[in-house]
């Protein structure tokens, strides 16, 4: 059984229908990412997921619990890990503080630090950074912050959307050894990312959406080489037009 | 609004002008006074209407203007021997003058940093007056020469009054106007489409300064007698705004009605109730910003029974 | 106008802005050519968007210069930007909502005409958009796609040379958007100039004549809409490029385990 499953599922912001119709699911142990060009609706599966925008339709089911029309705070504490777009982090606090209130809805001190342990042991840099301010650190380390921050939870499994979002490439990197790290842990990880690239090489399955709708999925590695998957990003209107004067190059 | 309907609302404002102007031989001193004042509110609330209804920009501090053209007025009266109307000119042109000083930095904060400067300008003026005691005999205050001039100032104010209200009216009904409005509802668009928003608040804020200082120069010539205190009076500021919004800031009647009905409101409460006075004015605050936010008028065009619009 | 086509109309040059140390503009140039629609696009953090903004003048660059014309715009404001006829709309409509549709049209300035022949003007472009059923309605009442059309058209009211253009496709239906589409190529075979920012691609490669591609604040690539869409880097910022080759990762289909 699936740990996570999403069933045709829709929704919008207000009047905006985003998702038309979404179905995946996430595995016990897998990295599953969720990949397609902008306006894809790829940060808004998450968003539906988490409770923090309208459901419109369809099913959400994570271990075994419905989803739908819970608030945030409670899926969270189902064992869902989020961590939001663009590093957000609490910049007045430390990073020990900003850890603790990752855990802010378990009550046991005891829990707590055994949680901060496992995240230094994880990201010895936050160790090293703990009494550091969370604004005054580097993007590369925001983004383990927050990563650690979601981990405080001892999540099941962990999203995160676009990790590499406003990274240097060095950075991306660092980011994205941490999260092959974690999954060697036995965490799930469900990830939407821009760079899709990196994303599907260390993925065992991937979504790809186009305009709120699935378009392709299968393993990592079949996606990213899938010439269609790329024709995709760069606007081939396949059904409408005929082939524009030769395949595109295939990555490297 | 057709020139039907502007020449309807000529007829109306006129009409009310004669009323007026026929009245005071009629009324006893005290009724006179309470017509002047709430012809000076209706000043008040108008110009204040002009910066923070029309353009947005909330002032708390525009109580500054008054004092200021009542310490000029007074000051000329009292020391230099002026006749007091063309003194009121001069009061005009220093609050000109102080709105551009003032305006020009001030103008670049938003929101409640604007309506908070300005409450401090209003109370560095007021300082300023009080330790400038060479000119302005600082907290011993100026004793105009003693005259009866009940009858000369509130025609004053009634010619003030019409002034403003013409004014008033000719910003909402012109181009200006809504450029004052596009600025409101998004500087930055404003911008992008053209208009120079710091000139256009600049003067938007100069006009609101001037009719206020004209109004304080009449009110020195009234009372005879001005100290710091009584015209640094934050109330008065709380009550333009208070006038502006209960009537509905951003129209040209509102101001006009709410300054007609809260004054109304605020003499008979203090009458009747000389210590309930303040605590039925603060609930009657209460209740306008619960219910009717946008005031009167603005409650009105909501229900449709009003049609907004400046240029149809 | 004094321009012929293929000749300059709007020039970046050398372009740099940083914002609280991240280098937003890293030096970027192009050259957009007169009566054209151009693209400029990229990936999302590819600063694409702030050049926008330095382009119309909303942010001032650090260094580098706008060139309209020949004339620098250095140092001038919005309004003045404006005036000299290159217009803007936003990505996310910033039309008064307070104000009718036709008060909306007439807050411009700048035009240098009578009040009439405004008024004219006004009346001919909100018919142009076939908003015309609603030009005493309140801009905050209409619908998205036609707050989209009310801006677009208030942005026509000083007749602009060079129109650019934030994600005019963002929130809007194929069937308005075909209808803007239509409206922008109108306006281009007038002689206008048009730069449109997007990311959807679609538009992009079939209505622009030429596109520029940023990545990490540098223009990447540039050239007719066949060529983006077969060169290699441009395919790279959008999509990604994997790790180098000793880089680590799950081997395919072997499920995860602790």
């Amino acid at each position: 059984m699936a740990l996570l499953e999403l069933r045709d599922v829709e929704a919008g912001y207000g009047s905006l229908q985003i998702l038309h119709g979404v179905s995946l699911h996430v595995n016990v142990g897998e990295v599953v990412s969720v990949v397609g060009p902008n306006g894809a609706g790829k940060s808004t599966t998450f968003k539906v997921i988490m409770g923090f925008i309208r459901h419109l339709g369809g099913q959400i089911v994570f271990d075994g619990h419905d989803l739908v029309g819970r608030q945030p705070d409670r899926i969270l504490g189902l064992g869902l890990g989020y961590v939001p777009q663009g590093r957000v982090v609490f910049g007045p606090m430390t990073v020990r503080e900003n850890l603790e209130m990752g855990a802010y809805l378990e009550r046991d001190k005891g829990k707590i630090n055994t949680s901060l342990e496992y995240v230094f042991s994880l990201f010895p840099r936050l160790r090293e950074r703990r009494r550091q301010l969370a604004g005054a650190m580097s993007g590369g380390e925001q983004q383990m912050l927050a990563m650690g921050r979601a981990l405080m939870m001892r999540p099941k499994m962990m999203m995160l959307d676009e990790p590499s979002l406003g990274l240097s490439p060095r950075f991306v990197d660092d980011v994205f050894d941490r999260i092959v790290e974690l999954t060697r842990d036995g965490l799930t990880v469900m990830l939407v990312e821009q760079n899709a690239a990196r994303a599907l090489e260390i993925s065992n399955r991937g979504y790809v959406l186009e305009l709120g709708r699935n378009r392709f999925e299968g393993p990592g590695q079949a996606l990213l080489e899938n010439p269609e998957v790329k024709r995709l990003y760069l606007g081939y209107d396949a059904a409408v037009h005929g082939p524009r004067g030769g395949e595109p190059a295939a990555s490297s | 609004m057709t020139w039907r309907e502007h020449l309807r609302n000529l007829a109306l404002v006129c009409a009310c002008g004669i009323a007026l102007a026929l009245l005071p031989s009629a009324l006893s001193v005290y009724l006179r006074s309470f017509v002047l004042f709430t012809m000076m509110y209706v000043v008040l609330a108008l110009s204040w209407n002009i910066i923070s209804g029309f353009t947005g920009y909330t002032s708390f501090g525009h109580v500054a203007f008054y004092g200021i053209g009542a310490y000029a007025c007074a000051i000329l009266v009292a020391d230099y021997g002026w006749f007091w109307l063309p003194a009121l000119g001069v009061s005009a042109g220093v609050a000109a003058l102080v709105g551009v000083a003032i305006g020009y930095p001030v103008l670049r904060l938003k929101g409640p940093y604007f309506a908070i400067a300005m409450l401090g300008a209003a109370e560095g003026t007021r300082v300023v007056v009080t330790v400038w005691d060479s000119l302005t005999h600082g907290g011993l205050g100026i004793s105009l020469p003693s005259a009866e001039t009940s009858m000369e100032t509130y025609y004053a104010m009634l010619v003030l009054m019409l002034l403003t209200i013409a004014v008033a009216y000719a910003v909402g009904h012109s181009r200006f106007g809504v450029r004052l409005n596009a600025i409101r509802e998004d500087e930055g668009a404003a911008e992008a489409l053209g208009i120079n928003a710091t000139l256009y608040k600049l003067e938007a804020f100069v006009l609101s300064a001037v009719f206020p200082a004209v109004a304080g120069g009449i009110q020195a010539y009234k009372v005879l007698y001005i100290d710091p205190p009584s015209v640094f009076f934050v109330q008065i500021t709380i009550a333009m705004a208070l006038m502006s919004m209960l009537g509905g800031k951003g129209t040209v009647i509102g101001p006009i009605l709410g300054a007609v009905l809260l004054y109304t409101a605020q003499e008979l409460t203090w009458v009747n109730f000389p210590t309930a006075h303040l605590i039925a004015y603060g609930l009657f605050i209460v209740l306008v910003a619960r219910f009717m936010p946008r005031g009167l008028v603005g409650f009105a065009i909501d229900r449709g029974w009003v049609r907004k619009g400046m240029v149809h | 106008m004094g321009l012929g086509a293929d000749e300059i109309v709007l020039e970046a040059r050398d372009l740099r802005k940083t914002f609280g140390g991240i280098r937003a503009v890293d030096g970027c140039s192009f050259v957009v050519p007169h009566g054209k629609i151009s693209g400029l696009i990229g990936p999302n953090g590819s600063g694409k968007t702030t050049t926008f903004n330095l382009l119309t003048g909303l942010t001032a660059p650090d260094s580098g210069q706008v060139i309209y014309k020949k004339e620098s715009l250095a140092g001038l404001k919005p309004y003045q930007i404006f005036r000299k006829g290159v217009t803007r709309t936003f990505q996310i409509t910033r039309i008064f909502r307070e104000m009718t549709v036709l008060e909306n049209m007439l807050s411009v300035t700048g035009l240098g005409v009578p009040d009439r022949v405004a008024r004219e003007r006004a009346a001919e472009l909100i018919a142009f958009v076939n908003l015309g059923h609603l030009r005493a309605e309140y801009g905050g009442r209409l619908s998205y796609g036609q707050q989209k059309l009310l801006e677009f058209a208030r942005a026509l009211m000083t007749d602009p040379d060079l129109i650019l253009l934030d994600e005019p496709a963002a929130g809007v239906n194929r069937t308005l958007l075909q209808h803007l589409l239509e409206h922008i190529h109108r306006l281009q075979e007038q002689g206008k100039t048009i730069v449109i920012v997007e990311h959807d691609m679609n538009v992009i490669m079939n209505h622009c004549d030429r596109i520029f591609v940023m990545d990490y604040g540098v223009k990447i690539a540039e050239g007719p809409p066949a060529e983006i869409q077969r060169d290699p880097r441009v395919l790279e910022a959008y999509f990604g490029r994997r790790r180098r080759a000793d880089g680590a990762g799950p081997s395919q289909g072997a499920p995860r385990m602790g």
